[in-house]
């Protein structure tokens, strides 16, 4: 393995790491194109070092202070439930698909993700009533950016659990925190702000991501000097993403998602494409 | 997840960044070890420890706050905590016996 690789993995993974922490998507959909399509490294194995950087990622927005008040613990452990079941059954069934059929799923989903969060740019789903109970799933914050307490209640619960476990699967099998499925559903379907979906998801993704990490690190899938390289560049991403994500307007956090997700939709079709 | 006064997710922060730090430094010895040396022992062991570590981190995350919930009497946290404790197990079993 040339030296000069892990450099550009460090980079790869401060750029994944801001970005993850900014949108609570863990990083692992930056990272895993670079890794897979731009070095060369085989799905599975990209997979096992995006799941490294997942951890990281959550592990880090857990232990700051930014966002604390807008994380939901109690619907964050609900829906890990579900997710860390998906991340099992998804690290199990690896090895049973193609590379061809890993990358139409990756490019399929954040296709349909993309195309969800653009028509819902200008949505919001909060009570601007800060005397509304939100309920035993819901949550109340301060935001910075309309200057009021927001409130916001759970919506279709079933819905929630599904998101999460379709999202602990696409993690065992692609690597990707699950957020990338996790956030703009909860936003877009069942009420959650996005700033307390993002918060919230960033810091179950470790979790869930515990889901599958474990089997990809008994056979052989985590190469420990690109998972520790991309680790620190995480390291160092993140802590910019959390200083930029209280400073963000959703808008454009969804816009930057959704352009994102687009581009790694498009990079996956072609992918599939030419296998 | 409100950060209450006398939250002990709050007090104990030192705690989660701990395990950040760890692994981090972990990290960053066997990293730099393994470019002076590529493919040393003692590069492999601190790259090896680091990954141990950073998987651990979500385990320790989940402790501090289970034990929150026990001093607020949250039982219902605590049961849904206690499944996803005894799927991560079930995982750990699959992954030590189908290496």
């Amino acid at each position: 393995m040339p030296l000069l690789v892990i450099p550009i993995i460090m980079a790869a993974g401060a750029v994944a790491g801001c970005l993850g922490a900014l949108l609570g998507i863990g990083g692992g959909v930056f990272l895993i194109p670079l890794l897979n399509v731009g070095l060369g490294l085989e799905l599975p194995i990209a997979a096992g070092i995006s799941l490294m950087t997942v951890i990281a990622t959550s592990s880090i927005v857990a232990a700051g202070s930014a966002n604390r008040d807008v994380i939901n613990l109690r619907l964050g452990i609900l829906l890990q439930i579900p997710a860390v079941a998906g991340g099992l059954i998804g690290a199990e069934s690896v090895d049973a698909l193609s590379a061809r059929t890993l990358s139409m799923i990756f490019a399929i989903v954040t296709g349909v993700i993309a195309i969800v969060m653009l028509t819902r740019l200008d949505r919001r789903n909060v009570i601007l009533d800060g005397s509304v109970q939100p309920g035993s799933l819901g949550g109340r914050y301060y935001e910075e950016e309309s200057g009021s307490p927001i409130v916001y209640r759970l919506r279709r619960l079933p819905a929630a659990l599904g998101i999460s476990f379709s999202g602990g699967i696409l993690s065992g099998l692609l690597g990707i925190g699950g957020g990338i499925l996790q956030v703009p559903a909860l936003n877009a379907w069942c009420g959650v702000p996005m700033r307390a979906a993002a918060a919230t998801t960033a810091a179950m993704i470790g979790v869930t991501a515990l889901g599958s990490a474990p089997i990809y690190y008994s056979r052989g899938r985590i190469v420990a000097p690109l998972a520790a390289a991309a680790v620190l560049g995480v390291l160092a991403g993140s802590r910019a993403g959390l200083w930029m994500s209280p400073r963000a307007r959703a808008r454009w956090l969804k816009l930057l998602m959704a352009v994102v997700l687009a581009s790694v939709s498009v990079t996956y079709f072609y992918k599939a494409a030419t296998l | 997840m409100t950060g209450l006064p006398g939250d002990l997710e709050v007090r104990y922060r030192w705690l989660l960044l701990g395990s950040v730090i760890l692994f981090g430094v972990a990290f960053a010895f066997g990293l730099i070890l393994y470019v002076l040396d590529e493919g040393s022992a003692a590069s492999l062991l601190w790259l090896q420890t680091g990954l141990v570590l950073l998987m651990a981190s979500p385990a320790v995350r989940m402790l501090v706050a289970s034990v929150e919930r026990i001093r607020r009497r949250d039982w219902t946290f605590l049961a849904l905590t206690a499944v996803v404790v005894a799927e991560l197990a079930l995982v750990l079993w699959r992954a030590a016996t189908r290496s």
